[in-house]
C-alpha cells in the first residue's frame, strides 16, 4: 500500500460515484483484514501530511475514527480491546500523527480532534496517555499558540469530556475547565476560538460539580458565560445560552443569585432577538426551567408524603416570569412559516411547546395570561387566528379543568365553526388539534356542550380535508370516543357491564365508515394519516357501547377481508403500498382485528376465529416479516386465545412452530417478549394440559435466559413465566425444580449501581419476576390434591427463598409492587408448609415487610399483607 | 443496491459531530403532540398489564383470597355469581345445531354451595337463605374436604331444588367447560354418583333434581312441551353449547316464555298444555 494509492482510495470514499465508492470501501476492508494495524498507521501518516488533499485527509480521519469507536456499545468495546493489543510503537506513532494534525486542517470542526478523543477514551482510564491533557491544555493557555491549533485542542477537550467517565479526569477537571473558560473570555480575540470554547464548556458542565459548589469559582464561570451571551457573534451567543439552559437543569439550586441579577434579563432579551437561533435558545432556557420546576414540584410532593424535606426547593422562577415570558411567546406564535415543513424547528413551534410546558408547571396561573389573547380568535389575519387557537390548545393540559370550563365553553362554538369554514389550512389544522385536546382533557365540558353534534359533523367533514387536518380529526375522534365511553360507564355506576349506549351511538356507523374510507385515501401516506385513521377505528371499537355491536361485527368482516386481500394480493391491493408501508398496514390491520375480537361476544368470536387465526399464521409464516408485524401477530394470537379460551387448543398444532421460532428469536427481542407472554397465557388457558408442551417450552425459556445477547427487558417476564408453568402443571413441575431454582438463585445475586435509575428499575423488575416465580412454584407444588403435595421437594431451598425476602425487605429502593409480591410469597410459604417451617420465617425483617405492606397506599398490597399476616398469626398460635 | 448505498453513506458519515441540535430534536416531538393510545407501544403496554393482572388473579384464586377491591367494605363472594339469561329476541341461525334447551320451573334462582360438610343456599345477591346437609360432595359431615357449586331453582311448593347448571363438582371446577359438557357431566353425576339426591333423607334434607337438556329441533321441543312436570313451568332457557359458565347476563343464554316460543322461533309447536294453564 503506498500513499498515492491510499490517497486515491480515500478520495473515492467521499465520491458520489457509487461504483468508485464501493470499490474504495472494498479496498479498505481488505486492507483492514490483511493488516489493520498497518492500515491505521498509514491512515494517520496521510492524515498528518498537510501536503495531501483535504478530502483525502478528512476521509482518513473518518476511517481512522471508525476503527477506534462505534455508536454500537458492544462493537465499541470490541474495538477498544483491539486497540490495546496493538504494538506500542505503532500506537505511539498514530497518536503522534494525530496530535501533529491538530491545527493543520482547513475544515471545521477538527476531525483529528475526534480521533484524539476516541483514543483518549480507551487510554486515559488505563493511564496510558498521561501527558495528553496537559498538552491540550497548554495549547489553549500558552500565549501565541496559533489560533487553529488552539481551536482544535479545545475541540478535542470538549469531545473527551463528552464521552469519558468523569471519575477518570477527577484530578484534572480544574485544569480542563480553566483552559476552556480561558478561551471563552472576551479578551480572546479570535471568534472561532471563543465559540469552540463555549461548545466545549457545554460538554464539560457535568464535570463542574465541585466548581459549582464553590461560590468564587461558580461566580467566575457564570460571569464568563453571561458575558459571552452578550455578543453579536450569533454562534457564540447560541452556545453560551445553551450552557445556561444546561446549567439550569444541572445546578438549579445554585441559581438564585444569578437569576435576578442576570439570567432573567439575558434570556428575556434572547426571546426578543431577531436572530432565530438566539431566540430559540431563549425559549429553550424557559422550557428547561419549566421541566425542572415541574419535577421539583413532584419531588416536593413525594417528600411531603414521606415526611421528609425535599433535597432541592423550587424557587418558582417560571411563575415569577410569567408576565414577561408569556407575551413574548404569544408574539412568536403569530410568526408562522408560510409553508411549514414538519421537520423544521423554529421559534414559532418552540414557543408552542414552551407554553405547553408552562401550563403544566404553573397550572391555573397561566390561564389569565393566555385567555385574553385566545379571544382574538376572530382576527382578520390568519396568523393571529392561528396563534389565538394555538395558545389555547397549549394550555388545555395543566390547569384545573374547572378553571378552564367557562373559557372553553365559550370558545367551542367558534372552534367548531372555524374547523369547518376557515380559509386557512394552518388554522383548520390547529383547530382540529385543539378540539382533540379538549376532547381528551376536558371531557366534561365538551360532552355537555350543545355544539357536540356540530363538532361531530365538522370532524367528519375534516376527514376529507388536507391530510394534516384529517390526521388531527382522527385523533379527535379517538379522544371523543374514549371520553364519551368513560362518561357512559360512570353513568352506569359500578355495574361492570358495558354501557348500553352513549352520546356517539347515533353517529357511530357513519364515523366508522368515514374512517375506513380515510384509510384508503390515496394521500393517506402523508402526515401519518392512515395509521391515525386505523388507530382511531381501534379506539372507537374498543370504547363502543352495546348498541353499536352490529357495527363492530360488520367492521370485523371488512377488516378480515382487507387483511386477507393484503396477504393474498400484495401487488394488486388497492391501497398503494410498498415495503415499510406494507408492513405498517399489516400491523395496523392485525391490531384492529385484535380490538374487534376482544370486543366480540364469545360465541361470535369463536365463529370467526378460524379465519382470523389462519390470517395471523400466514402473517407469521412469511420469512421476510418485520419484527413489528411478528409482534403484532403474536399479540393478536394472544387475544384470540384469551377470548376463545380452551377452544384455542385446535390451533396449537399449527401455531406451535411459530411459537418455538419466536421464543428462539433473541435478536428481535420484542418478538421473543411477546412469545413469552403467550406462554403465560397458555398456562392460564390450558391448565394441567400444559404438561404436553412444558418440556420444550422450559428448554426454550432457559436457553433464552442464559443468552447474554437477549435484551435484558425480556428476562424478568421469563422468570414469572416459570411460575405460571408451575401453577398450570402442578406437582409434576418437580422435574424442572433443580434447574429453575439454580437460575432463580443466580438471578437473586444480581446487583446494580443504585445511582443508575434505569438499572434500578430493571433490578426491581427482575426481583419481582423471581418472587412471582417462587410463588407460582409453591402454589404449583402444593397442588390441589393433598395426597400429591410435592412441597417437600422445595424445602431444602426454603432458606434461599427466605434470604431473598429478607434482602427485599431491607432494600430501601424497593417498589410497592415488589413489597406486594414479597408479602404474597410469605403467605404462600406459610400456608403451604404450615407450622413445620415456623422457625424459618421468624425474622424481624419479615415482620417489618408485612407491616410496611399493611401500611401501603395501594389497596392490593395492603390486602396481600393483611392476608399474609393473618396466615402468619395462625401458625404462630400453634 | 439502494440499501447498500445508504448503509455505506451512513457508515462514512457516522461522524456525529454537532450537539447544537440536541435539545431541538427532542422538543419537536412535543409540538402539536397527540397522546397515542393505540400505537404498538401502547398496545404492548396494555397487553403486559393484562397478562400481569391475569397472573395475579390466578394466584389469588390459589391463595383463596378475594380479589382486592378499592372499597373498604368486604365483598360478598356469593353475590352476583349466577349466570343470567337475556331475552331471546330472534331465532339464532344455528339454533338446531348449537343450542340446548331446558325448561325452567317457577321458583327462586339459587346458588347452592356445598363445602366444609354443609350445604348452603344463596339468593342472586348473595343472601344466605338456608344451611342444610345434602349428598353433594362436600355437603354433609361425612364429606367435608370436597366442595360443589350448583345453579338451581328453589321451589317453595315442594321444597325441591331443580338444578339448571353445575359450576363445580367434587372440587373440580367446570365453569370453564362448555355448556354441553357441563350438562352431560351433571346428568351423569346425579344419576350415577349420587342417585339418592333426588329424594329426601337424613343426609339430604331437600330433594335436588337435575333438569334435562334437549337439542332444539322441532321434535325434541315438542317432546319437552308434552312432558309432564312436577313443577309449574316459568319459561324456557336456551344455552349455547359452547358457552362457559360466566357470572351475570350473557347473550349465550336466551330466555322465552311459553307463549313466545312459536313467534320467536318461527315454529308451530303445540302449546295447549301451557296456554291453558295460564287461564
Amino acid at each position: 500500500m503506498n500513499a498515492v494509492e491510499l490517497n486515491k482510495v480515500l478520495e473515492a470514499t467521499v465520491s458520489i460515484d457509487i461504483v468508485a465508492l464501493q470499490a474504495a470501501q472494498k479496498y479498505l476492508e481488505s486492507a483492514a483484514a490483511t493488516n489493520l494495524e498497518l492500515l491505521l498507521v498509514e491512515l494517520s501518516n496521510l492524515l498528518s501530511n498537510a501536503a495531501q488533499s483535504e478530502n483525502a485527509r478528512k476521509a482518513a480521519a473518518i476511517q481512522l475514527k471508525n476503527y477506534l469507536t462505534s455508536k454500537d456499545e458492544s462493537v465499541k468495546i470490541q474495538y477498544q480491546q483491539r486497540w490495546l493489543t496493538f504494538d506500542a510503537n505503532n500506537k505511539q506513532g498514530i497518536k503522534n500523527n494525530i496530535l501533529r494534525t491538530l491545527g493543520t486542517e482547513s475544515s471545521h470542526p477538527s476531525n483529528a480532534a475526534q480521533c484524539v478523543a476516541a483514543i483518549a477514551q480507551i487510554e486515559l482510564p488505563l493511564n496510558q496517555w498521561p501527558d495528553l491533557i496537559q498538552i491540550l491544555v497548554n495549547n489553549c493557555t500558552t500565549p501565541n499558540v496559533p489560533d487553529p491549533l488552539k481551536e482544535a485542542c479545545i475541540e478535542a477537550l470538549g469531545y473527551i469530556v463528552e464521552d469519558i467517565e468523569p471519575t477518570v479526569l477527577i484530578h484534572q477537571s480544574n485544569l480542563i475547565l480553566t483552559a476552556i473558560i480561558n478561551t471563552m473570555r472576551k479578551e480572546e480575540p479570535n471568534e472561532r476560538v471563543r465559540v469552540a470554547g463555549a461548545q466545549a464548556l457545554f460538554n464539560a458542565l457535568e464535570f463542574c460539580k465541585d466548581q459549582f459548589e464553590n461560590p468564587d469559582e461558580r461566580n467566575y464561570i457564570m460571569r464568563v458565560i453571561c458575558e459571552s451571551t452578550q455578543t453579536n457573534i450569533s454562534k457564540l451567543s447560541v452556545a453560551s445560552l445553551q450552557c445556561l439552559s444546561k446549567i439550569m437543569s444541572l445546578y438549579y439550586k445554585h441559581m438564585e443569585n444569578y437569576m435576578s441579577q442576570a439570567l432573567f434579563a439575558i434570556t428575556l432579551s434572547a426571546l426578543d432577538s431577531k436572530d432565530d437561533q438566539v431566540a430559540l435558545q431563549g425559549i429553550e432556557f424557559w422550557s428547561t426551567t419549566c421541566e425542572e420546576e415541574t419535577d421539583l414540584a413532584i419531588e416536593a410532593q413525594e417528600a411531603a408524603e414521606l415526611g421528609e424535606p425535599p433535597d432541592v426547593v423550587s424557587k418558582h422562577y417560571m411563575l415569577g416570569a410569567l408576565q414577561y415570558v408569556v407575551p413574548q411567546l404569544l408574539k412568536c406564535l403569530t410568526v408562522q412559516e408560510e409553508y411549514d415543513d414538519e421537520d423544521d424547528w423554529n421559534p414559532n413551534k418552540a414557543a408552542g411547546v414552551c407554553l405547553m410546558l408552562i401550563a403544566q408547571c404553573c397550572m391555573d396561573n397561566v390561564v389569565p395570561h393566555v385567555i385574553p389573547f385566545a379571544e382574538h380568535i376572530g382576527h382578520a389575519d390568519w396568523r393571529f387566528r392561528d396563534a389565538a387557537v394555538m395558545s389555547f390548545g397549549c394550555i388545555v393540559d395543566g390547569p384545573d379543568p374547572k378553571t378552564l370550563n367557562q373559557p372553553t365553553w365559550n370558545l367551542i362554538p367558534h372552534l367548531v365553526h372555524m374547523l369547518k369554514t376557515d380559509s386557512s389550512l394552518a388554522v383548520r389544522d390547529t383547530c382540529a388539534w385543539t378540539l382533540g385536546r379538549i376532547c381528551e382533557r376536558l371531557p366534561q365540558t365538551i360532552l355537555q356542550h350543545p355544539s357536540v353534534n356540530d363538532l361531530v359533523a365538522a370532524l367528519l367533514l375534516s376527514l376529507e380535508n388536507d391530510p394534516r387536518v384529517a390526521t388531527n380529526a382522527c385523533w379527535a375522534f379517538s379522544s371523543l370516543a374514549e371520553s364519551a365511553y368513560d362518561a357512559a360507564e360512570n353513568l352506569a355506576g359500578d355495574n361492570e357491564e358495558e354501557p348500553q349506549t352513549y352520546i356517539l351511538s347515533s353517529y357511530y356507523a357513519t364515523i366508522i365508515q368515514k374512517l375506513l374510507l380515510t384509510t384508503a385515501r390515496p394521500d393517506a401516506n402523508q402526515n401519518n394519516l392512515r395509521s391515525a385513521a386505523y388507530e382511531s377505528i381501534m379506539e372507537l371499537l374498543k370504547s363502543s357501547p352495546r348498541d353499536c355491536y352490529a357495527v363492530v361485527q360488520e367492521t370485523t368482516v371488512t377488516i378480515i377481508a382487507r387483511l386477507e386481500d393484503l396477504l393474498h394480493h400484495r401487488q394488486s391491493s388497492n391501497e398503494k403500498t410498498s415495503g415499510g408501508n406494507y408492513n405498517d398496514l399489516q400491523s395496523l390491520l392485525c391490531a384492529t382485528l385484535q380490538c374487534v375480537i376482544k370486543k366480540m361476544q364469545q360465541g361470535d368470536a369463536i365463529q370467526i376465529s378460524d379465519t382470523v387465526m389462519s390470517a395471523f399464521l400466514m402473517m407469521m409464516s412469511s420469512n421476510e416479516q418485520s419484527s413489528e408485524v411478528q409482534e403484532d401477530a403474536l399479540m393478536a394470537v394472544g387475544t384470540v386465545m384469551e377470548v376463545t379460551d380452551k377452544h384455542f387448543a385446535k390451533y396449537m398444532d399449527s401455531f406451535w412452530p411459530y411459537l418455538v421460532a419466536s421464543l428462539q428469536n433473541h435478536a428481535e427481542y420484542s418478538v421473543c417478549a411477546a412469545a413469552v407472554g403467550i406462554v403465560g397465557d397458555m398456562c392460564r388457558t390450558f391448565g394441567a394440559e400444559m404438561a404436553n408442551f412444558s418440556d420444550k417450552l422450559m428448554d426454550l425459556l432457559v436457553s433464552a435466559l442464559s443468552d447474554q445477547a437477549l435484551h435484558q427487558s425480556v428476562k424478568p417476564s421469563i422468570l414469572s413465566t416459570f411460575g405460571d408453568i408451575a401453577m398450570a402443571i402442578g406437582p409434576v413441575y418437580t422435574k424442572y425444580l433443580q434447574v429453575v431454582i439454580h437460575i432463580l438463585k443466580q438471578a437473586s445475586e444480581a446487583t446494580v449501581d443504585k445511582n443508575d435509575y434505569e438499572m434500578l428499575d430493571y433490578f426491581n423488575e427482575l426481583r419481582e419476576g423471581i418472587l412471582e416465580a417462587y410463588s407460582g412454584i409453591v402454589q404449583g407444588l402444593k397442588g390441589e390434591d393433598t395426597a400429591n403435595n410435592q412441597l417437600e421437594q422445595l424445602k431444602p431451598y426454603l432458606q434461599i427463598i427466605v434470604q431473598l425476602i429478607i434482602s427485599v425487605s431491607e432494600d430501601r429502593d424497593k417498589t410497592d409492587s415488589l413489597t406486594c409480591c414479597a408479602c404474597g410469597l410469605i403467605g404462600d410459604i406459610v400456608t403451604g408448609y404450615g407450622v413445620s417451617i415456623k422457625n424459618f420465617v421468624q425474622f424481624d425483617s419479615i415482620a417489618d415487610l408485612l407491616s410496611q405492606g399493611r401500611r401501603s397506599r395501594i389497596s392490593k398490597t395492603k390486602s396481600m399483607a393483611h392476608w399474609a399476616s393473618k396466615e402468619m398469626k395462625k401458625i404462630n398460635a400453634l | 443496491m439502494g440499501d447498500n448505498f445508504e448503509d455505506l453513506v451512513s457508515d462514512l458519515s457516522s461522524f456525529g459531530v454537532s450537539n447544537e441540535e440536541n435539545c431541538a430534536v427532542s422538543r419537536i416531538d412535543l409540538y402539536k403532540t397527540k397522546t397515542n393510545k393505540q400505537d404498538q407501544e401502547a398496545r404492548r403496554t396494555k397487553l403486559l398489564e393484562r397478562q400481569k393482572n391475569d397472573r395475579e388473579k390466578r394466584l389469588s384464586a390459589l391463595r383463596n383470597i378475594e380479589e382486592e377491591s378499592d372499597s373498604p367494605k368486604k365483598t360478598n363472594p356469593f353475590r352476583n355469581q349466577l349466570m343470567l339469561s337475556e331475552w331471546l329476541h330472534d331465532r339464532p341461525a344455528d339454533l338446531e345445531d348449537n343450542w340446548l334447551c331446558k325448561v325452567a320451573p317457577v321458583g327462586h334462582r339459587t346458588l347452592v354451595v356445598a363445602h366444609k360438610g354443609r350445604t348452603e343456599s344463596y339468593t342472586k345477591s348473595g343472601y344466605r337463605t338456608d344451611s342444610f346437609p345434602s349428598l353433594l360432595p362436600g355437603g354433609n359431615n361425612t364429606s367435608r374436604s370436597s366442595y360443589s357449586l350448583l345453579d338451581a331453582v328453589w321451589c317453595e311448593d315442594n321444597h325441591t331444588f331443580y338444578v339448571l347448571d353445575m359450576i363445580c363438582y367434587g372440587g373440580h371446577p367446570v365453569d370453564n367447560s362448555e355448556a354441553e359438557f357441563r350438562f352431560y357431566w351433571g346428568a351423569t353425576k346425579f344419576s350415577e354418583d349420587i342417585p339418592d339426591i333426588s329424594t329426601q333423607q337424613r343426609k339430604n334434607k331437600y330433594p335436588m333434581k337435575w333438569l334435562q337438556s334437549i337439542s332444539c329441533d322441532k321434535d325434541a321441543l315438542s317432546g319437552l312441551l308434552a312432558q309432564e312436570n312436577d313443577f309449574k313451568v316459568d319459561g324456557f332457557l336456551f344455552y349455547h353449547k359452547m358457552a362457559h359458565y360466566s357470572a351475570g347476563p350473557t347473550p349465550l343464554v336466551g330466555w322465552l316464555k311459553a307463549d313466545m316460543l312459536n313467534e320467536v322461533l318461527g315454529l308451530d309447536l303445540d302449546l295447549s298444555n301451557y296456554l291453558m294453564g295460564e287461564t
